[in-house]
């Protein structure tokens, strides 16, 4: 979809066309299940914040202004962004952080569907790998990863989500890329070299 | 293999539960948000009464206003009559009486004329009259 028709369907919805609001999230609702998916690796969490995002993108449509043809794409993941780090701080709250493993063996949706996205991120290996790493750098270097390696943002993007000019995210990119490598190529030594 | 290539290869398949999605999108799309016309019905409706009610308050607030005037216009009245009879009755030419119903009859002495004036005992003025001596 490109930009010009998201900015179209954009005022139609804020024009309470339901209609126009419906192709908007058939667009974004697999961008930002997958995102949370990934990040938490958990589909009843992933659907949740899902959710959470899109009622957030309601509540929200009337104030969302146009800066640039960045800004929705760069909005919505800036709400889904916050309900992701929002779960990881109540799993902390709550000391049920995050052993990945466990969490991927607490799985209560018995939906097919639901299994077989359970299966395949449990068995995607790469990402296990990279989200224990992630797990070991700080929020902001984690976000940054996430949103330019694995959701493919534009900086420009980025730089709305996170509320952070475009050369910070840059550099911060390129901080949190180092550290990462570190972390990986330490934790991972006989993985990398298979 | 490279960071990178791990980038490269972490599963980017997309996935979609239908209930999931199907419900989520008839709940957002049935939201409240996209019915506002009906909301500014109603909010229409309730003007009515609400202009109403304001109206009423504004009549008996003026009322109450207008009342406390018309009693200072009496008040004002009334100290008016009662500074004729307080003055008259200081002249040297005058002189009182009071009969057994309490009227007061103030006779003011001129040259060829006695005029009598008569007050109640709210010293309101309620008649006179002019004699030749």
């Amino acid at each position: 979809m490109n930009i010009e028709h998201v900015k179209e369907l954009v005022e139609k919805s804020k024009n309470k066309d339901n209609q126009a609001f419906g192709e908007l999230f058939d667009f974004y609702y697999p961008k930002i299940l997958n995102y949370a998916l990934r990040s938490t690796t958990n589909s009843d969490h992933a659907k949740d914040i899902t959710s959470n995002t899109f009622l957030k993108v309601l509540e929200g449509l009337d104030r969302f202004e146009w800066r640039n043809d960045a800004s929705f794409n760069g909005w919505i993941y800036k709400i889904a962004t916050n309900e992701i780090s929002q779960f990881f701080r109540k799993q902390k709250k709550y000391k049920t952080i995050l052993n990945i493993e466990d969490s991927q063996i607490n799985l209560s949706d018995n939906n097919e569907s639901s299994k077989a996205i359970k299966i395949a991120i449990e068995n995607n290996e790469y990402l296990n790998v990279l989200n224990i790493a992630l797990s070991k750098i700080s929020p902001i270097y984690q976000n940054i990863i996430r949103l330019k390696y694995i959701e493919d943002l534009s900086y420009e993007e980025i730089s709305e989500a996170l509320n952070k000019n475009e050369s910070t995210i840059r550099v911060y990119c390129k901080r949190a890329k180092e550290k990462l490598k570190e972390i990986i190529e330490s934790d991972n030594k006989e993985f990398l070299e298979n | 293999m490279n960071i990178d290539e791990l980038f490269q290869k972490i599963n980017k398949e997309t996935y979609e539960p239908k209930d999931h999605k199907d419900k989520l999108r008839a709940a957002l799309l049935n939201n409240k948000y996209f019915t506002p016309k009906e909301n500014n019905r109603w909010n229409f409706n309730l003007a009515i009464p609400s202009l109403s009610l304001s109206l009423t308050i504004l009549v008996f607030i003026s009322a109450y206003i207008l009342i406390p005037k018309t009693t200072t216009y009496e008040l004002t009245f009334g100290e008016q009559k009662q500074t004729l009879y307080n003055r008259l009755s200081k002249n040297n030419n005058a002189a009182q009486t009071m009969d057994q119903n309490g009227i007061r009859a103030l006779e003011i002495k001129q040259e060829n004329t006695k005029t009598t004036l008569y007050f109640n005992h709210k010293n309101v003025l309620i008649g006179s009259g002019v004699h030749n001596k």
